[in-house]
């Protein structure tokens, strides 16, 4: 439980202080997510409504 | 709107392919974009091209499957009217996307946390490399593996906070035009 605290104050710490490593993880994963995104869409989307 | 063959075969396959398990999907991105499959030339495994490659897969079918519902009551609806303004193909599909744009806006929304929240198939593709292919959802599996909380915490409050912000927005969004 000690141990858990302990990283859920880090945990905190890292977001206030705009980790460099948490916020470039978190852009990449944002980017390669929203570009996944739309590919589908204006993939997906045609066809979907195609086959309706 | 069109009845052609193997038209079921697309709807069922769409169907089929939601439940797709992504570490499953990424085997087979991996072995196309590997350097003797058959997109090895272009080099983007362990490339978060090769992510995007591996969510598109997993994120059209969401899409199709759920704009096929949609648009086939919509159909229904405006299919003759179609036919009498001798609208081409192409034109009527942007139409009944324009109608059905709450329904569409759902489709992208639930398309993107499939793919926000997927670790399986870019972690097999990407190869979880720092700084380079390392996302939110690998980190945390890395992390929590190496018995290094504290990272892995707050990447998962992060991800917590834009899946519910995501939801938040599809939620007001669509009650907005739904209404009109």
């Amino acid at each position: 439980m000690q141990d858990f605290h302990q990283a859920l104050s880090v945990a905190l710490a890292l977001i206030v202080r705009r980790d460099p490593e948490l916020l470039a993880i978190v852009l990449l994963s944002l980017r390669i997510s929203l570009t996944a995104t739309i590919i589908a869409t204006v993939i997906g989307a045609p066809v979907g409504a195609f086959l309706g | 709107m069109t009845r052609f063959p193997g038209r079921d075969g697309i709807v069922v396959l769409a169907n089929a392919l939601l439940g797709l398990p992504p570490v499953v999907v990424g085997r087979a991105v991996y072995l196309i974009l590997s350097r003797s499959g058959p997109l090895g030339f272009l080099g983007w495994l362990f490339t978060p091209a090769a992510m995007i490659v591996a969510q598109v897969t997993l994120a059209t079918p969401i899409v199709v499957a759920l704009l096929h519902r949609l648009t086939e009551g919509l159909w229904h609806d405006y299919g003759d009217q179609f036919r009498v303004d001798g609208a081409s193909c192409p034109r009527a599909i942007l139409e009944l996307l324009v109608i059905g744009k709450a329904g569409l806006l759902t489709a992208v929304l639930f398309a993107f946390g499939r793919a926000i929240s997927e670790v399986g198939a870019i972690i097999v593709v990407g190869g979880n490399i720092r700084g380079v292919t390392r996302t939110m959802t690998t980190a945390i599996a890395l992390e929590t593996s190496k018995g290094e909380l504290a990272l892995a915490l707050g990447l998962g409050a992060i991800l917590i906070v834009i899946s519910i912000t995501v939801s938040a927005t599809g939620f007001f969004l669509y009650r907005l035009t739904a209404k009109r």
